[in-house]
């Protein structure tokens, strides 16, 4: 049954795509739309060789690709093993809560780039202010979801570790961690995805390099088939992470909705 | 230190216990005096409210009395601890972990030499019949073969109690037979002291070497009587249960004291 779901929700999948450029090749081919607002996939995919090839702005697209990369896993691999020991501690102690989960729902529907400008003025334009950027919004998926993690613990698993000789910290690290492990990921998949969305505000203001950088410079000298081919790459990119978590998840937390 | 002998193992005096329940205390039980001596199998029956859980869960050590005291050889339980295991209604098996690792999960934490671990689950997992399962998922195992893993993963610590709630009210007929069977031969071979909370007062009966009838909320104990068809159906294996009219009797006159 399930695996019938699965197949029929691809093949749509795929239609829709290929509807998708279908459309996109039929209107730009036939001249319908000029190629100055929206360039033809054949121009975007040798627009793509290219800078491949040549690089943009001097810059190899590697290099380009290789630095939003590193932003990005600095800063979601700092916010995880931050977010995670607060998150648990603020699930257990209701004044650490009361601390942290203020300032977290404060700054979380925020829009990024609002106290980006504070944070460039504080730490400067280098990556300093980048990563704190991005720190930040990833932070706050993963501490929230390890809060509600602990709240949703089964007691009797608590309980019945006790009855069988765990001491509070044996608890902690074979029960607590393990029960919230599930919720973790979870949060890490939208922490990453919340940190990958915010790359592309951060590297629109004060940065030389970056994808997110290459499709805005792009738009100061209209060149779409640049602009094109940046966000197809981030968009896959984005995708191929996803996957990449979730085989992750898959393979750590297996016992996720089999319970 | 109190005045308990050698064969009381667990003492309840003068037990009440209130749940705070916003302005007013909701009184679940009154008055509770008990004594368990070392190899009894006392079965408690009663309505639901009539506060068995909570009994059990102060004997566990999860709950503090509002007022009275309840001790293991004359020391006051106040925490849960090793010495007196449980076993839930619904098995809190950690999905994380293997059969085999559930059942290990006790040694391991007590950091116990890792072939006596091995030796240790080897023999429990084949006691409860759970060959061949050792490294399943518990995820993978039926209703029964859960409360197996319990059993046993609460068995290889070797409480001196074992205290147990409703642990077979999730299984059909059939498994819950053969769980009981298994419950009875292991408690005859460990010589353990058992504490079975049931709504099934057949069950108590084929199990239990003393019953105790709780009442309503507040609850109390109403009665407290030695029985002995366990220890007939083990010692004699021409003995057919439902052919004893004493069974019958003790079936009937628990039905009325429980529909009061």
């Amino acid at each position: 049954m399930e695996k019938k779901k699965k197949i029929s929700t691809r093949y749509y999948a795929i239609g829709t795509w290929v509807t998708i450029v279908l459309v996109w090749l039929i209107t730009t081919e036939t001249g319908l739309i000029s190629s100055s607002l929206v360039p033809s996939p054949s121009e975007v995919v040798m627009t793509f060789f290219d800078i491949l090839k040549n690089g943009y702005n001097g810059i190899s697209f590697w290099r380009h690709a290789g630095v939003s990369l590193s932003r990005l896993l600095i800063s979601s691999s700092l916010a995880l093993v931050t977010a995670i020991p607060l998150g648990l501690l603020s699930g257990y102690f209701v004044p650490v809560r009361g601390v942290v989960d203020s300032i977290v729902q404060f700054y979380r529907p925020l829009p990024p780039l609002a106290y980006y400008t504070l944070l460039i003025l504080w730490l400067g334009i280098d990556e300093s202010s980048k990563l704190t950027l991005l720190f930040l919004a990833a932070f706050a998926p993963i501490y929230l979801a390890c809060v509600s993690a602990v709240g949703n613990i089964n007691p009797d698993y608590l309980l019945s570790a006790e009855s069988l000789g765990a001491n509070k910290k044996d608890v902690f690290f074979t029960i607590v961690l393990p029960s919230c492990l599930p919720e973790i990921f979870t949060g890490l998949r939208t922490a990453v995805g919340v940190a990958y969305t915010t790359l592309v505000s951060a590297e629109m203001i004060a940065a030389t390099s970056g994808i997110g950088w290459m499709v805005i410079d792009a738009s100061r000298y209209l060149k779409s088939d640049v602009m094109f081919v940046g966000i197809i790459v981030m968009g896959v990119t984005g995708l191929v992470i996803d996957h990449l978590l979730k085989k992750l998840e898959k393979k750590v937390v297996f016992w996720k909705g089999k319970e | 230190m109190t005045n308990s002998t050698h064969d009381e193992m667990i003492v309840v005096k003068n037990v009440n216990h209130q749940f705070k329940k916003q302005a007013e205390d909701l009184p679940v039980l009154k008055n509770i005096n008990l004594k368990i001596a070392k190899n009894e199998f006392v079965c408690v029956i009663g309505p639901s409210g009539s506060g068995k859980s909570t009994l059990l869960k102060i004997l566990a050590g999860y709950l503090i009395p509002s007022s009275g005291s309840c001790e293991m050889h004359g020391k006051k339980i106040i925490a849960p601890d090793v010495t007196r295991g449980v076993v839930f209604q619904s098995p809190t098996l950690y999905p994380w972990l293997t059969v085999r690792r559930n059942i290990e999960y006790g040694p391991r934490i007590r950091k116990e030499d890792a072939t006596v671990i091995r030796e240790k689950s080897q023999a429990y997992i084949e006691k409860v019949g759970l060959a061949d399962f050792e490294e399943s998922h518990t995820y993978e195992l039926s209703g029964g073969m859960k409360q197996r893993v319990a059993l046993a993963r609460t068995l290889i610590n070797e409480p001196e109690l074992i205290l147990m709630d409703e642990p077979f009210s999730a299984l059909d007929a059939i498994t819950r037979m053969s769980m009981q069977t298994l419950i009875r031969n292991l408690w005859q071979d460990s010589q353990q002291t058992i504490f079975l909370i049931t709504h099934d007062i057949e069950e108590a009966l084929k199990l239990g070497t003393r019953i105790i009838v709780m009442s309503k909320r507040p609850g109390q104990i109403e009665v407290d009587k030695k029985i002995d068809f366990s220890r007939k159906i083990l010692s004699d294996p021409s003995y057919l249960l439902e052919e004893d009219q004493e069974f019958h009797e003790h079936k009937i006159e628990f039905s009325k004291l429980l529909s009061k």
